[in-house]
């Protein structure tokens, strides 16, 4: 296997390896390789849909998306797709977050694959949030450091519900407190851990200091100096650590078809 | 010549071409796409400073920086080093000299030395960010001008003196917000960070909250492209439509890059 970085700060691309016919040994070397890289682009893969998910599944328990659209035969695959003859003529996953950070116990970590991938456009983009944080100024530490957020579901996913499943909803996914500077469970490293789509504000805050807080913490997120840029096709895979790096689709490929296909990998509460 | 587009809004490879050698089709057939794709990437071309000069100079006339250093017997070219003692890197999104009366039209940038990985350069094309911008930001951006001045970024390091004697010579440039492209008539965002210190005739509360505006429109990566470098890769783009930023994530290795700007018209 050849492990070739796309940034100084994080990401790799793996070449010669065949996801569909893993060796225990090389599932110890992706696992040690995603913590250090944190975002793994493997590329020249033929995955069923199936063999996404036993492949999944080498890295822990699987999430049931409960607000996005499932594949039929695979709850755990949630499945994004827009334009072409699909009726969905914008794309929403286009701003910086990390996924489902409205639960308790956000996932670890996804692992996404290109299905239908457009000639041009669509790229993801991740932003290392440990990067973020280790280049915040000494006082933006300092002022976060003890702080929580408040995450909340509804700000992205209350336009697919019915008024009346609000409520119910509500129940099923109260609001959650998570540090807005979380330690990384593996490696020690603290993150930048807030992000535009499901944080509603800081804790214990003036209204205007958290916004100020979080509007310094998106910057750190938003500097391309810590990002990189992937491009897809339909032979590739990309898998991210959740717990330090955010990332943001591009709608840059509508109106052309794009698909994707997600497994999700259950994590533990972020400390 | 082959065309390659990058992403959806802005950038393209360009294959098939030979810079040293170029005829007056494929120069014609260049300039047809980089109106087009913003932002041309040339791979493998392995020129001569001469002929880096030469390349530019069919897109017209070439501008002599007052601040940058030169190679000798190259004042065209802008040389741009960085290494464990200089820790520089264009991290800031932005067009180049927009605080002259009439900033440049494009800039040709030539990798020289490139670190293994890391200093890639993104570019954000100016006119998708002003179609995405609110229809009420645009309304009310779209008769302002900006005051653009070299000393915000590149006077931190001069004496009194002579950013006196700099400023008599570069008085603040005066922009409107909005551009309009002199040859494909698109409208694009026209302020930066670097180099605006603000929009003129309202409060200074309301410039830095329409700035701030404009700023997150440049910011979001569905209307940019990143280019990653290698040794002779030539990257050329339209400082009129697109802004551009350098990664600052390969300290302390070397990286030595080195351009030639294409004099520009005030901007409308």
């Amino acid at each position: 296997m050849k492990v070739s970085k796309l940034n100084n700060f994080f990401g790799a691309e793996l070449q010669g390896i065949d996801l569909s016919n893993l060796k225990s040994k090389t599932v110890d070397d992706l696992k040690s390789l995603w913590v250090e890289h944190k975002v793994l682009v493997i590329r020249n893969q033929s995955l069923t849909t199936e063999e996404h998910v036993n492949f999944a599944k080498n890295f822990g328990d699987l999430e049931v998306h409960p607000f996005a659209r499932k594949h039929p035969n695979y709850q755990e695959i949630l499945v994004l797709e827009s334009g072409g003859n699909t009726g969905k003529t914008h794309y929403s996953a286009n701003d910086w977050h990390s996924d489902v950070t409205y639960r308790e116990k956000p996932p670890m970590g996804s692992i996404l694959r290109g299905v239908v991938v457009p000639k041009v456009g669509g790229d993801t983009c991740f932003a290392d949030a440990i990067a973020a944080y280790n280049r915040l100024e000494a006082e933006m530490k300092a002022a976060v450091s003890e702080l929580t957020a408040t995450h909340d579901w509804f700000k992205k996913n209350h336009h697919v519900l019915d008024k009346r499943d609000i409520e119910s909803t509500r129940k099923a996914y109260p609001l959650v407190k998570h540090p807005v500077i979380r330690t990384h469970p593996e490696s020690g490293e603290k993150a930048v851990f807030t992000n535009n789509f499901f944080t509603s504000h800081i804790d214990g805050v003036s209204e205007d200091e958290s916004n100020r807080l979080l509007r310094r913490l998106e910057k750190a997120i938003r500097d391309p100096s810590i990002q990189i840029r992937v491009r897809w096709d339909d032979a590739t895979i990309v898998m991210w650590d959740n717990r330090s790096v955010q990332h943001t689709g591009t709608d840059d490929f509508l109106p052309s078809h794009r698909r994707m296909e997600r497994a999700t990998i259950l994590g533990d509460r972020p400390f | 010549m082959n065309i390659y587009p990058i992403t959806g809004y802005v950038g393209a490879e360009i294959a098939n071409i030979n810079i040293a050698n170029v005829t007056p089709e494929e120069i014609l057939a260049i300039k047809k796409a980089w109106l087009e794709y913003k932002v041309l990437v040339f791979r493998d071309q392995d020129i001569t400073r001469e002929q880096h000069i030469a390349f530019g100079k069919n897109f017209g006339e070439l501008e002599v920086h007052p601040f940058a250093p030169h190679p000798e017997k190259y004042p065209e070219i802008v040389k741009i080093i960085s290494n464990d003692k200089v820790q520089y890197a264009a991290s800031n999104w932005h067009s180049d000299v927009t605080w002259r009366q009439e900033p440049s039209m494009g800039s040709i940038l030539r990798g020289r030395v490139i670190p293994e990985v890391g200093g890639d350069t993104s570019f954000a094309n100016t006119a998708e960010a002003y179609n995405r911008l609110d229809p009420q930001v645009k309304d009310q951006v779209a008769s302002l001008y900006a005051i653009h001045d070299f000393s915000k970024t590149f006077g931190r390091n001069m004496s009194d003196e002579e950013r006196k004697s700099k400023q008599e010579k570069y008085p603040p440039a005066r922009h409107p917000v909005i551009r309009t492209h002199p040859e494909t008539g698109e409208k694009g965002i026209y302020t930066n960070q670097p180099f605006v210190s603000h929009i003129e005739g309202i409060s200074e509360e309301e410039s830095r909250r329409l700035l701030n505006c404009l700023q997150q429109a440049i910011l979001n990566p569905s209307i940019q492209c990143r280019i990653k470098w290698a040794v002779n890769t030539i990257v050329m783009w339209d400082n009129r439509i697109v802004q551009h930023q350098a990664s600052n994530d390969f300290y302390p290795q070397n990286r030595h890059v080195e351009r030639v700007t294409i004099i520009g018209t005030k901007p409308i």
